[in-house]
């Protein structure tokens, strides 16, 4: 454990600001994409049901 | 903004870039059209009870739990290239060729389809036999099993043909990026599912409470997850030679990566899994102790204290698959081999073998670190789901995995391109 430990020390990580805007980035994405996806299968599932 | 600006003046990026919304977008619409023969509604309440079986629902794209004709989608694939690379180990041949010229690696590719195919097979009537029987198929008929079967199967090879032809002609790694817009079509009932439990029914100061909570809670796991795949160890490897301000001793950095099979072990892990539960739905024996354990929905559950024993081999699974895997795509010797051509050494270790055995321990060392990583956040959806009732959330576990890793490597794609540079998908899933 202490093993761990001392070589976690060791491991570099992005400073906080990189990974701030890295993690915005991601979130935003993900919201917008899946805002858009949910679009198109709300209106694909009411054009389905209108078809069958 | 000042991205997008120049991703619109560059007519290549634009052409590649929508001809890939265009091939993704023809999957969701795939995913929408139900499958002729079958009652739609069959699967919805068996995957509200079994979470194995929401993770697979999640990689379809919510197909299987619609019975739409992407009810298996790239999942055959991701199951055929498990096997491939478990078969690499037995049969040098098929290592050679996935480690092999771009030829050997496109034929590697062509098994792995073909592969998929037949197992999206096997798995469709499978599938179609045992539910079918059950009330799954409209009319149980050996016509309409062989015909469900087949429409499965066909859109299965044809989803992961989409994931080439965008890897190969188009912009990013294409199965990634399938996996990446089926796992986000899932997050609007996860906001429902998350409504559900914390927010309805509660006064406003509570319901806000809960919001705060609930959105400080999601940014730091994204955080964590996305600092997880930026870290790593930096080896320095000293290079003599004359440098270009005249010093002779150059120092450079070798990186080696937190979690260097990237997301690979994870969705190994969960696939066994679901694959596991998926059984014991098939065999109608989901009440048999030995795929309790397999159900991740019964883990931390109180009332099944036992089944919790499952998580001990999910654990262990993540950390096998993470040394196999490693082992298999990075090659300590290789590295120490070129290391010494180009006339390097780390400083206080020997060259050859010395070298090599350093960089193997580096790596068992990141590999620990990172599968203790790994195993939190792929069980905090199972804690979550367990402690207070949720169905499976697909932003949690393996899902913010695929998702972080995708959305920043695609990025670091889209903006070596405008810079006119080539980028390697590192850590890429398939």
């Amino acid at each position: 454990m202490k093993k761990i430990v001392k070589e976690m020390k060791k491991i570099s990580h992005p400073d906080k600001k990189t990974l701030f805007k890295d993690t915005s980035f991601v979130l935003i994405t993900c919201v917008i994409t899946s805002g858009i996806i949910s679009l198109i299968d709300l209106g694909l599932t009411e054009l389905i049901s209108l078809l069958v | 903004m000042k991205t997008i600006k120049l991703i619109l003046k560059n007519q290549e990026l634009k052409r590649k870039i929508l001809f890939t919304l265009l091939l993704l977008l023809g999957l969701r619409i795939l995913c929408s059209i139900p499958t002729p023969g079958v009652n739609g509604s069959y699967f919805k309440d068996l995957i509200q009870t079994n979470t194995s079986l929401g993770f697979l629902n999640t990689l379809t794209g919510n197909g299987l739990s619609s019975l739409s004709i992407m009810t298996l989608s790239v999942t055959p694939y991701i199951t055929a290239s498990i096997v491939m690379q478990l078969l690499g180990v037995a049969f040098p041949t098929l290592h050679e060729l996935q480690k092999g010229m771009k030829d050997d690696r496109k034929k590697y590719e062509r098994i792995t389809i073909c592969l998929g195919g037949v197992l999206g097979l096997v798995e469709g009537i499978a599938m179609a036999v045992n539910f079918g029987k059950q009330g799954m198929l409209i009319s149980y008929t050996w016509y309409w099993v062989l015909l469900v079967a087949l429409i499965w199967t066909i859109a299965a090879i044809g989803s992961s043909l989409v994931g080439k032809l965008i890897s190969d002609k188009f912009i990013g790694n294409g199965m990634s990026l399938i996996l990446l817009t089926n796992i986000l079509s899932s997050y609007p009932s996860d906001i429902k599912n998350l409504y559900d439990v914390f927010i309805k029914g509660k006064t406003i100061g509570v319901a806000i409470l809960a919001i705060v909570i609930i959105l400080i809670s999601v940014f730091l796991l994204f955080a964590f997850t996305s600092l997880i795949q930026d870290s790593e160890k930096n080896i320095i490897v000293n290079y003599s030679g004359k440098s270009f301000n005249g010093k002779n001793l150059v120092k450079n950095k070798m990186p080696i990566k937190l979690c260097p099979g990237g997301v690979v072990p994870i969705i190994f892990a969960s696939s066994i899994v679901s694959s596991v539960a998926m059984l014991g739905t098939l065999l109608k024996a989901n009440d048999n102790i030995f795929f309790k354990i397999f159900n991740t929905g019964m883990w931390f559950d109180i009332d099944n204290p036992f089944a919790s024993i499952g998580v001990i081999f999910y654990v262990l699974m993540i950390f096998g698959f993470s040394y196999f895997y490693t082992d298999m795509v990075f090659n300590p010797k290789e590295v120490s081999d070129n290391i010494k051509k180009h006339g390097g050494n780390i400083s206080g270790i020997r060259a050859g073998s010395s070298t090599s055995d350093y960089i193997k321990k580096q790596i068992k060392v990141m590999i620990a670190i990172g599968s203790i990583a790994l195993s939190i956040i792929a069980l905090i959806p199972i804690i979550l789901s367990g402690v207070w009732g949720l169905a499976r959330l697909s932003f949690l576990g393996t899902s913010i995995l695929i998702t972080v890793n995708v959305i920043i490597e695609s990025r670091k794609i889209i903006q070596s391109n405008l810079l006119g540079t080539s980028y390697t998908y590192s850590g890429g899933i398939f």
